[in-house]
């Protein structure tokens, strides 16, 4: 890496003091290497110059918030709210039955010693930015065999000019079923940082639905990390709806550490003005008889950059593996740009994968037929556009946040 | 079928031997290994250079000397001591002007490799340039190809007599800066071969060379420049077979090709260097930087491309759209097995408005080896109606091997259409079963099968080359089932 560069964003780093050994390496690896540039592989075409050069205090429990309502909010009306505003949280919020929620102080044993067990080695240099920032690790422990009732909400909220390093550790007990829906944001045309990292232990025929809806402030910078363990019969069902940001980014890795898991990775991107939207997926078939199926889309406009990486990893002993994966670009302006790798390695022999990515306009014929039957072209456009991107939301369980979104679409795509 | 049958037939054909394993005792004049300023002089002088020449070289040798050995390809070897390679090597015998004075020795590797260059003058329609190690030794088909006005000769008798041809085009579509090995190429390179097609001419005839490197511990630094002008058509193929060797023998070649307006270029490879033996010890050392220009409007340039030899192969045959209308193709089989490592695709750069190009790429790998499409297509914002299909399939055999697909697309502009796809499966036992109850033994039954997984880009070969794919195909492949 370039030393020549530096990196006043890890201003924060250099006078604290570590606590923990994985802190301490994570800092003095931070402090060698720093942040990663359009020169590593993983960044080329997300160029976060501008968030490396930001010195930014770390937001301390009295730095003052606004929570306001968004467009989304009358879409989790039913969903118990847990508030993680500036990376701290009520310990004692109300959750359904079969839901506990703890923080390294209160948390069992055997509830702390998963903390970071379903890392990977495909760690970002912001993972090691979290392990030292990181304030107070929220965990939520779903028991074995419960239906939780009612969606959890996790409202991440940042106030301007700080960072943020939050951290979410769900464990889902075997057979228990749960609904996540995370949510951010931040005082509109303000420049934050908010640098999330989750931890998702799927136990044995445990079904966890997972959405995050990214709603920050057009100015700040959003760089998540979300890691995904499943076990034998899981399920994960991840939906990331990007929105806000000036640089928004989800790095999302899920292992299939036991057979007949399925992950359901589907995500929409909808970068405008000068957002960058990026998505880089990993999925690792460690075992055999798993499935993975990927579908993201992504609608430009204006100076809008779409970022999409996407790599399946079928490792020796995975046989029978069945993964797909599609990634969908429609470029609205001439001045928006998309950057789409998908990626396969395969090292097992008897396997069916796959992966399509396609980047282009709307039907020309649909656009005639939807004229033919009197609609204007503007109309026309913004039908086909609504039902291209909303495909990839189509399966998400929350119906209520679901349609919201859809209005959203329609809105966004009528101006 | 069993497993265990499957398994005796993978070990029974991936034991099968280098079949063009064999090696000619001629002297060589070999300058002592080693790269600096003196030798690269040396090669300059013993070639007759002009001027501009030397200096390209050692300009390109300055900036190497600077750059770091790339290590993002998806392929692992020990590092190469650039110091311990001699850079030139020729035979003793030159200037030779009828095929009685060509070594007999010389003419028997041509024999086994089968090119014999008595009946090749009879057998009309393809003139080659064989190219021994360094130097050209024969031309044919010299006299027919003046009357059209083609210029088809090695690269040193290029730069005696077209030096301003040369100096035009040199390092015009792969500058000395380009990458590492292209860099290295480029301060060191021997020979190769360049072709000029003049104005509305169509080649008479497809023109050939035979790659071959010969004499332990040297490189093979090739150069190719193919210039084809408004209107014409050329279509040019590349062959290549190399003696069993234990050392490690690096390859850097650079082709460079340009098409001026409506101008075609077909450039066909086949590529059965020693890939090292079942241990995966020695081999060659493939890394070429191909790329070819449409600068005219309504150009092509077609690349296809069978590799099955080298122990590493780094190869990304591109084509530069900048035409309006120009069409760009890759057509690819790239065949690995015991511990071959190949990391090939292309790259697409569309810059001309309604540029078209498709990408065929089939990977087979085998045994312990790793394969991988590594690709780019780009739409810049000025590519308005730019249009690409890609298609990358990848067919397992055996479970020690890897198959892994990296293609880059990127789009700027709204009126472009990318479709990629990729597949990755091992051959169907429903297939191989349907064939063996028709009769057809297991071996055969394997080779129709993955002659069909080909099909689409070794029907873009032309005749002569498409027999000698297909049977290198088998020679590799033969018997091998996942």
């Amino acid at each position: 890496m370039n030393t020549t560069t530096t990196f006043p964003l890890l201003n924060a780093i250099n006078e604290l003091e570590t606590h923990f050994d994985f802190q301490a390496i994570a800092k003095a690896k931070l402090q060698e290497t720093g942040l990663p540039t359009v020169r590593d592989e993983a960044w080329r075409f997300t160029d976060i110059r501008a968030l490396n050069q930001l010195d930014l205090p770390v937001a301390s429990t009295d730095t003052e918030f606004e929570d306001t309502d968004k467009w989304w909010s009358k879409g989790i009306v039913n969903a118990v709210t847990v508030p993680y505003v500036n990376g701290d949280f009520d310990i004692n919020a109300e959750l359904p039955e079969g839901v506990k929620l703890y923080t390294c102080n209160t948390a069992p044993e055997e509830l702390k010693s998963q903390i970071g067990s379903a890392l990977t080695d495909d760690k970002t240099p912001f993972v090691d930015l979290n392990h030292v920032l990181a304030k107070k690790v929220m965990i939520l422990h779903v028991s074995k065999n419960a239906d939780v009732s009612r969606v959890i909400h996790i409202k991440g909220i940042t106030s301007a000019d700080v960072q943020v390093h939050p951290r979410i550790l769900v464990i889902a007990e075997s057979f228990s079923r749960v609904q996540i829906v995370e949510t951010w944001q931040g005082p509109a045309a303000s420049r934050y940082f908010v640098n999330p990292l989750s931890e998702f232990v799927v136990n044995a025929g445990a079904i966890v639905s997972h959405t995050k809806l990214q709603d920050d402030s057009k100015t700040a910078f959003h760089i998540a990390s979300i890691f995904v363990k499943q076990y034998g019969d899981s399920q994960y069902i991840n939906h990331a709806v990007q929105f806000g940001a000036h640089v928004g980014r989800n790095d999302i890795v899920a292992e299939l550490a036991a057979s007949n898991s399925v992950c359901t990775l589907n995500g929409l991107y909808l970068p405008t003005a000068k957002q960058i939207h990026d998505t880089h997926s990993l999925v690792h078939h460690a075992m055999p008889h798993c499935e993975s199926h990927e579908l993201y889309k992504g609608a430009l406009s204006e100076k809008g950059q779409g970022v999409f990486n996407g790599a399946i990893y079928v490792h020796k002993d995975a046989q029978k593996t069945n993964a797909y994966q599609t990634n969908r670009a429609l470029l609205l302006s001439d001045n928006a740009k998309v950057n789409t790798k998908p990626q396969l390695e395969i090292y097992a022999d008897d396997v069916r994968c796959s992966h399509g990515a396609t980047i282009g306009q709307l039907d020309k014929q649909a656009m005639f037929y939807l004229q033919s039957r009197g609609l204007d072209p503007e109309v026309a456009k913004a039908m086909l556009t609504v039902a291209f991107t909303a495909e990839a939301i189509a399966d998400m369980p929350e119906v209520e946040l679901r349609d919201v979104i859809d209005d959203m679409l329609i809105e966004h795509f009528s101006n | 079928m069993s497993e265990e049958s499957t398994l005796a037939d993978l070990q029974e054909y991936t034991d099968t031997d280098y079949k063009w394993g064999f090696t000619t005792d001629i002297e060589q004049d070999t300058v002592a290994k080693g790269l600096n300023e003196d030798v690269i002089r040396f090669i300059s002088k013993k070639k007759n250079e002009p001027e501009f020449l030397l200096d390209f070289r050692l300009e390109a040798f300055r900036y190497w000397q600077t750059l770091e050995e790339p290590e993002w390809a998806k392929v692992h070897y020990p590092k190469i001591d650039y110091q311990d390679i001699s850079y030139y090597s020729e035979p003793k015998k030159k200037e030779l002007k009828s095929l009685d004075e060509v070594d007999p020795e010389l003419l028997e590797t041509y024999n086994k490799l089968g090119i014999p260059l008595e009946e090749q003058k009879m057998l009309a329609g393809v003139a080659v340039d064989a190219v021994f190690d360094s130097v050209s030794i024969k031309t044919t088909f010299q006299e027919q190809l003046k009357d059209a006005g083609v210029i088809f000769c090695s690269f040193s008798e290029a730069a005696h007599d077209h030096p301003e041809l040369i100096k035009k085009y040199l390092g015009k579509v792969v500058p000395y800066k380009d990458n590492y090995f292209a860099t290295l190429n480029s301060a060191v390179f021997t020979d190769g071969s360049f072709v000029y097609i003049p104005k509305g001419v169509r080649c008479p005839m497809e023109l050939s060379t035979y790659f071959r490197i010969n004499a332990a511990g040297t490189g093979q630094f090739e150069r190719t420049l193919i210039v084809a002008e408004d209107d014409s058509y050329v279509s040019y193929l590349e062959g290549c077979t190399a003696p069993q060797r234990d050392e490690n023998q690096l390859h850097a070649a650079v082709v460079e090709l340009i098409a001026f307006d409506r101008a075609e270029i077909k450039y066909s490879t086949v590529q059965n260097w020693y890939p090292g033996d079942k241990e995966g010890k020695g081999g060659i050392y493939n890394f070429v930087t191909k790329r070819g220009r449409c600068d005219g409007e309504s150009s092509k340039i077609s690349w296809t491309q069978v590799e099955t030899g080298s122990a590493i192969t780094w190869k990304y045959p591109s084509c530069i759209l900048r035409g309006d209308n120009s069409v760009g193709e890759f057509y690819s089989v790239a065949m690995t097995n015991n511990f071959q490592q190949a990391d090939t695709g292309t790259k697409m750069v569309h810059i001309g408005k309604n540029t078209k190009s498709t990408i065929i790429s089939k990977g087979i790998s085998a045994g312990r080896s790793d394969n991988s499409y590594r690709g780019l297509v780009r739409a810049t914002k000025g590519a308005s109606g730019a249009r690409n299909y890609s298609q990358c399939d990848s067919l397992l055999i055996g479970d020690q091997c890897g198959a892994h697909t990296f293609p880059y697309i990127d789009v700027h502009n709204t009126s472009t259409s990318v479709e990629h796809e990729a597949t990755t499966s091992k051959i169907s036992e429903d297939q191989l079963f349907y064939l063996q109850q028709r009769g057809i033994d297991e071996e055969d039954a394997i080779s129709m099968v993955v002659n069909g997984f080909c099909k689409e880009v070794l029907n873009e070969l032309p005749m002569e080359f498409a027999v000698e794919a297909r049977k290198l195909l088998a020679i590799s492949l033969e018997g091998s089932v996942g």
